[in-house]
């Protein structure tokens, strides 16, 4: 059986950040457990990983499996077949399946040829090291083409990894900040106009407001931020009968305004909530405090 | 999965806000059906029939407002009211063809169950208040003479509104103009003046033409009896 888990905390940089992505491997540990480790670099990723296609292969899983289900007789006669059959398959480069042999485990060369001569097999087996060794492996890849396999897809965890970047990358933010709202006074001539015999009417509004943003992400989950707007605005549009005419009359406030803020990201950390869109769409949900200093109103 | 669930969560969030904005949207247009203002016009005209066995007829004049004020009972929503005073005089003509711009009104549409149309007359001091013009044949000499009463008092006119067929209750619609016609009778101010008074009534030299002008100084007999009626008979009709 294949499991996984993460042995280690993620890294500091960019780069090294690149690096641990494709450091991602397998290794194996006592008892056929696959464990993943952060390795050096996508070279020794590949390499792990071909040890460990080879080394499942291998006569350890068979031994096991038939010492419990033949019994030590029978078990002592199929390793001296075993014996026989790997004596041949060294000869001719091909175990007892009729796969070729290859990997670290063994000790006789790859595709070898019977007219070869001894010194030249050793370039030979080289060159094929090393285009193993220059496969790459995309954990994005062996997500596709697994198919729903939920080991191969562990590879790929891009929710923890955005996470980590998130969490390393984002600790202090500084940018502008616009918004267009639907804003309403809420005074008596508003209040009259909810009532549906009155003849005060009111339109919808929208006014734009500038300025920028400062935000400190604590974690993941939540962040302080200030907002400071050089140019705010309020408007409230109406509708009036005065003197007998039907006026539209607006009200405008022009004001700075500076409002903190607690913001909770409600979907960091849900394991239901896919990957990418933690990471795209984040809702900020809160109330604020805003102190206003009004410049002018018209 | 959890993805497909998120997006039609998504989906049904973002559909019922759109539904929410629309309903509320539709529903405001409802709600403010009754604010809705219907463009009505009121204009000045007299009776231009002839009175005192057809011998006087009247064709023009003018008067000067100090306020006008209109008071409507609704049906559906709240009460209309509104004054507007005019310090320096509107002076208005009488003539129904002649839209006067400060008389145009902005009115909440609805079914008024009654309307009172209030005016109070100003001047300045060396013009008069109201006057109407008209001619006057005399029945002895057959001779026509221009008349032209003058009034000076500050003469408040109260007037209840009726549509054309009579009813008090007059319904606006904003999507149909109203045009309201204020009219005052002279004839019905004569009614108690005799033929004999006006066949014997004083000429006065206006402009070079032998005139009856009926004022305080002029013709005081005819002029008492006319001036405690000119606030009788006023109308206003809305077509």
């Amino acid at each position: 059986m294949i499991s996984y888990h993460h042995k280690e905390s993620f890294v500091t940089s960019n780069e090294d950040t690149n690096a641990s992505l494709g450091g991602k491997v397998w290794d194996e540990e006592p008892g056929n457990t696959l464990v993943r480790r952060d390795g050096g670099g996508a070279n020794n990723q590949q390499e792990n990983f071909t040890d460990l296609q080879s080394k499942r292969e291998s006569s350890i899983t068979a031994k096991d499996y038939t010492n419990r289900v033949l019994g030590a007789e029978n078990l002592a006669n199929l390793q001296r077949n075993e014996g026989a059959e790997n004596a041949a398959s060294q000869k001719n480069g091909y175990n007892s399946d009729n796969d070729p042999v290859y990997g670290s485990n063994h000790n006789h060369s790859m595709f070898t040829r019977l007219d070869q001569k001894e010194s030249e097999k050793q370039p030979v087996r080289q060159v094929l090291c090393s285009l193993i060794k220059m496969i790459p492996i995309n954990p994005f890849l062996i997500l596709a083409e697994s198919d729903g396999n939920m080991e191969m897809a562990a590879l790929t965890d891009s929710g923890q990894i955005a996470n980590n970047l998130y969490r390393k990358k984002n600790r202090f933010e500084v940018g502008l900040t616009y918004s267009c709202n639907n804003t309403w006074f809420v005074n008596d001539e508003t209040r009259n106009s909810f009532r549906r015999s009155s003849l005060v009417t009111t339109t919808p509004t929208y006014a734009a407001s500038y300025g920028f943003v400062v935000n400190y992400n604590v974690n993941t989950r939540n962040s302080l931020s200030t907002e400071f707007y050089s140019i705010a605005k309020v408007k409230q549009a109406y509708g009036i009968y005065m003197e007998g005419r039907y006026y539209d009359k607006q009200i405008e406030l022009n004001y700075a305004k500076v409002a903190f803020l607690v913001q909770r990201n409600i979907f960091a950390g849900n394991d239901n909530i896919p990957a990418h869109f933690n990471e795209t769409r984040i809702v900020h949900v809160g109330g604020y405090a805003s102190l206003k200093y009004v410049f002018s109103t018209r | 999965m959890c993805s497909r669930t998120m997006r039609n969560t998504l989906l049904i969030a973002i559909s019922i806000f759109i539904a929410l904005t629309f309903t509320s949207s539709s529903c405001k247009k409802k709600k403010d059906k009754w604010k809705l203002p219907t463009d009505v016009s009121f204009r000045i005209d007299i009776n231009r029939s002839a009175g005192s066995g057809g011998n006087l007829v009247f064709t023009g004049g003018s008067m000067t407002f100090a306020s006008f004020s209109f008071d409507g009972d609704r049906e559906q929503a709240d009460d209309v009211y509104f004054t507007n005073s005019y310090p320096d005089g509107l002076p208005v003509s009488f003539d129904a063809g002649i839209a006067i711009p400060e008389l145009e009104f902005d009115i909440p549409q609805g079914t008024f169950t009654k309307i009172r149309v209030s005016f109070q007359l100003s001047g300045e001091s060396e013009e008069d208040y109201l006057m109407v013009s008209g001619a006057y044949k005399n029945s002895v000499s057959g001779i026509s003479n221009p008349i032209i009463i003058e009034f000076e008092a500050e003469e408040v006119y109260d007037l209840i509104a009726r549509d054309a067929s009579g009813s008090n209750q007059i319904i606006l619609d904003e999507s149909v103009p109203a045009t309201a016609v204020i009219i005052l009778d002279p004839i019905y101010w004569f009614q108690l003046v005799s033929t004999s008074a006006l066949d014997n009534a004083v000429l006065e030299d206006v402009d070079g033409v032998a005139t009856i002008l009926i004022t305080e100084e002029h013709n005081g007999n005819i002029y008492d009896l006319v001036s405690d009626r000119v606030d009788d008979a006023t109308e206003v009709i809305f077509d």
